[in-house]
């Protein structure tokens, strides 16, 4: 679904991500840590075709990012860590919005918002601007209107910050549904419990290498996650 | 503490000019290519203010009537600083996207409030200098003025900036309690600004009157001003030696008057920058779900946002609601029309100075140029959407040519119904050329837009405000009009009919706009792929 090959990043003389590789299989929850400035959201934006990379390739079923961002893009949705959404809009124009760019048809949106609006318990507020929105609400709005469209990849950095413990718990069963479908998701988290309970894989990142990666049972042992982590972190 | 809030606001406004730091810091060539287009400016204003004052310091020169130089600069420059200041008072005072942490760490709110007049002050003082220094200049050479005059002259330099900036609150403070629980914020904001306007050009008109007659009626001219500007004649009176205490009742007024709207700000401060702008809930409904096509949705984006984002419309769509007036103002006034023929000679066709005017105002709202700076932190949407910067760009350019274009067409039939030339080449003309005026301004503003963005604002104002692409823009706006006029007015009227100067202006103009439009498809998209 995902193939990362050697992917290099650099912001003039520092090296955000360096000689990357991952690959994530259709159906697989793909976690992705590090401590904080260690690359991972270079490396989601450059998956997600919103900034250019310097080496690799990053291909989505089999199609290329840089050679053609529109057909990736089509078929993934993106969640920022902090959604900065268009405060001018209600919840639903903006919902229609995406809609319309996805080409979906009205009653298939309409049963999604409907369906994903009442899962995280924000159909009420669609109707009111953004501006007035929570954090959380935001999060909210900007997670529905990634699975609108039904993507087949997920990528998401840092999903569950801001979010209440019902809405991490709907989220988590959503991103089931769509691995359990067929999709990937690929994300990144520094809450490592939810990372172990969620992911199938987990790649580790420390200053722009990945440096562990592989499914949870190979990565962690038996050991926890959080000690793998902290281990590795500390061996320089 | 204060210092440190004050050095992060003027932060803001030296980034917006050199465009920040490391990788979007601007070449040196580019920054000092904007400070001397900024120093090109302010020099056009010094010659024209300079003028004015050399011509008021030979009426009143040695007459006892000098007082009425200092009343006129105040006047003057208040009116000026005033014009510069007022419409972004609202959005510096209280939009700040800082709000929330600055509230959180331990720093006096009155602190903020203070910082944040602090910088509008010193935006103020800029156009007041305008006015101010020329005035000193011709003073200076004109009427050898004393030491106490010097004096009193600085003194009222630096405290008319803060007079003006207190009264601009005033109205920015006003108009946050009006449009808090609002929901159309623009339209509010925007019908506040034209009335404000009216009245403005309504006391400049007035103003204008009175210092024309200074040479020919110096003692009605200084009765009038006694009459109905206290303030500024006391000032004027103080400066020249008139009447010291007079000065003094200038000085103290406008430390009173600032100070008390300092506190009266200073108590409603708090609960207006965290007053969660809500208005009145709405409900839901299936029906709110609509479907459109991709197009449709990017440019009912923009237009959304220009609506819905009073900066925006303020800053950018005034020029197109004067243009609205101005058409309004040919079908019950033509007259207006035929009276400035009698300034600018009787050979001036009024099918000209009316498509001047078109465009004068067309220049005024640079609709395209803060289009990419406004994403600001939403840029991600787009970007991660199948949506490509070509599209994106040429939706942005769309929107300006409909909204510009439709507008300024408007007006131009309007002109050509009323001047009954509607099927002569002037005629069709005259609503074809502010079309491709439109279409090549809008292209201008983007390009400016793409060369000088700014994405981190924490203020719209600052794109508005301090953003070298919407200045540049109505720069170059307006010295193409000029340049598209002047020359008719000047003699080419005697050679070429109007019908065909204007063809002969409409395919320059669209050879210039095709090849802008071709550089922003071209070049543009891979701009916009790096910006941020």
């Amino acid at each position: 679904m995902l193939n990362i090959e050697h992917l290099t990043k650099t912001y003039g003389d520092k090296t955000a991500v360096d000689d990357l590789s991952v690959r994530i299989l259709p159906g697989e929850i793909y976690g992705f840590i590090g401590h904080n400035g260690a690359g991972k959201t270079t490396t989601i934006k450059a998956c997600c075709g919103i900034i250019p990379f310097d080496g690799g390739s990053i291909r989505i079923n089999g199609v290329s990012v840089a050679e053609d961002p529109l057909s990736c893009k089509r078929i993934l949705a993106y969640l920022p860590d902090n959604p900065d959404i268009y405060e001018f809009m209600t919840g639903a124009q903006y919902l229609n919005f995406i809609a319309d760019v996805f080409s979906i048809g009205r009653q298939e949106r309409a049963t999604l918002i409907k369906k994903y609006g009442d899962a995280f318990e924000l159909t009420a507020d669609l109707a009111q601007p953004v501006s007035s929105y929570s954090h959380g609400m935001k999060q909210k709005l900007a997670i529905i209107s990634a699975l609108i469209h039904s993507p087949k990849l997920v990528i998401m950095d840092e999903p569950f910050v801001g979010l209440d413990p019902i809405a991490a718990h709907t989220l988590k069963q959503i991103m089931r549904e769509i691995c359990a479908a067929g999709g990937a998701i690929f994300f990144s988290t520094h809450v490592l419990e939810v990372a172990e309970k969620l992911c199938d894989k987990v790649a580790i990142i420390k200053e722009g290498k990945l440096i562990r990666s592989g499914t949870m049972d190979e990565v962690r042992g038996d050991a926890s996650l959080e000690s793998v982590f902290l281990e590795l972190e500390d061996r320089d | 503490m204060f210092r440190a809030l004050l050095k992060t606001q003027l932060l803001s406004v030296i980034t917006s000019l050199t465009g920040g730091s490391g990788k979007k810091r601007r070449s040196r060539g580019a920054v000092l290519g904007l400070a001397a287009l900024y120093l090109f400016m302010f020099a056009n204003f010094f010659i024209v203010f300079g003028n004015l004052f050399t011509s008021i310091g030979y009426s009143v020169g040695g007459t006892g009537y000098e007082w009425l130089f200092y009343t006129v600069m105040g006047l003057m420059s208040c009116l000026l600083m005033f014009i510069g200041s007022v419409f972004s008072a609202q959005a510096q005072l209280y939009s700040g996207k800082d709000n929330d942490l600055l509230l959180s760490l331990p720093i006096p709110r009155g602190y903020i409030l203070l910082s944040r007049m602090l910088t509008l002050w010193l935006y103020t003082a800029v156009w007041g200098m305008t006015v101010i220094v020329p005035a000193g200049v011709c003073a200076f050479k004109l009427m050898a003025p004393d030491a106490r005059t010097a004096v009193f002259f600085i003194l009222s330099a630096a405290v008319l900036p803060f007079l003006v900036t207190a009264v601009s609150c005033v109205f920015g403070w006003l108009l946050s309690l009006v449009t808090g629980k609002a929901r159309n914020k623009s339209v509010i904001t925007t019908v506040f600004a034209l009335v404000f306007m009216v009245v403005y050009v309504g006391f400049y008109s007035s103003l204008n009157g009175v210092i024309t007659r200074i040479a020919t009626e110096t003692e009605q001219t200084a009765e009038t001003l006694e009459k109905y500007t206290r303030l500024m004649t006391a000032m004027g009176k103080g400066i020249a030696g008139d009447s010291i205490p007079s000065f003094a009742v200038f000085l103290a007024f406008s430390v009173a008057v600032s100070a008390v709207i300092f506190t009266v700000i200073s108590k409603t401060y708090f609960r207006l920058i965290t007053r969660t702008a809500t208005g009145k809930r709405h409900k839901f409904s299936e029906k709110m779900i609509r479907s459109g096509s991709a197009g449709r949705a990017l440019l009912g984006r923009e237009c959304l946002r220009f609506v819905r984002s009073p900066g925006y419309m303020l800053n950018c769509g005034t020029g197109m609601i004067l243009t609205v007036v101005f058409a309004v103002l040919m079908i019950i006034k033509p007259e207006l029309v035929f009276s400035m023929q009698s300034v600018l000679g009787f050979g001036v066709p009024p099918e000209v100075i009316a498509v001047a005017v078109i465009v004068l105002l067309n220049s005024v709202s640079p609709m395209t140029a803060p289009s990419v700076s406004i994403e600001g932190k939403t840029l991600w949407i787009v970007r991660s959407m199948p949506v490509s910067s070509r599209r994106l760009l040429g939706v942005k350019l769309l929107f300006g040519v409909i909204l510009q274009g439709g507008i300024s067409a408007l007006a131009g039939l309007v002109c050509a119904v009323r001047f009954k030339i509607l099927f002569s080449a002037a005629g069709v003309f005259t609503v074809v050329l502010p079309v491709i005026f439109s279409v090549f301004f809008s292209a201008l503003g983007l390009i400016l837009g793409l060369k000088f963005p700014r994405l981190d604002w924490l203020s719209e104002n600052e794109i508005f405000k301090h953003g070298p692409a919407i200045t540049l823009s109505m720069f170059a706006g307006l010295a193409v009009c000029m340049a598209a006029f002047i020359p008719y007015v000047a003699g080419v009227r005697n050679v070429m009919s109007c019908g065909a100067y204007f063809a002969c202006v409409s395919a320059a103009l669209a050879a210039v706009s095709a090849a802008m439009c071709a550089v922003i498809f071209r070049f543009g998209t891979k701009r916009f792929e790096e910006v941020g």
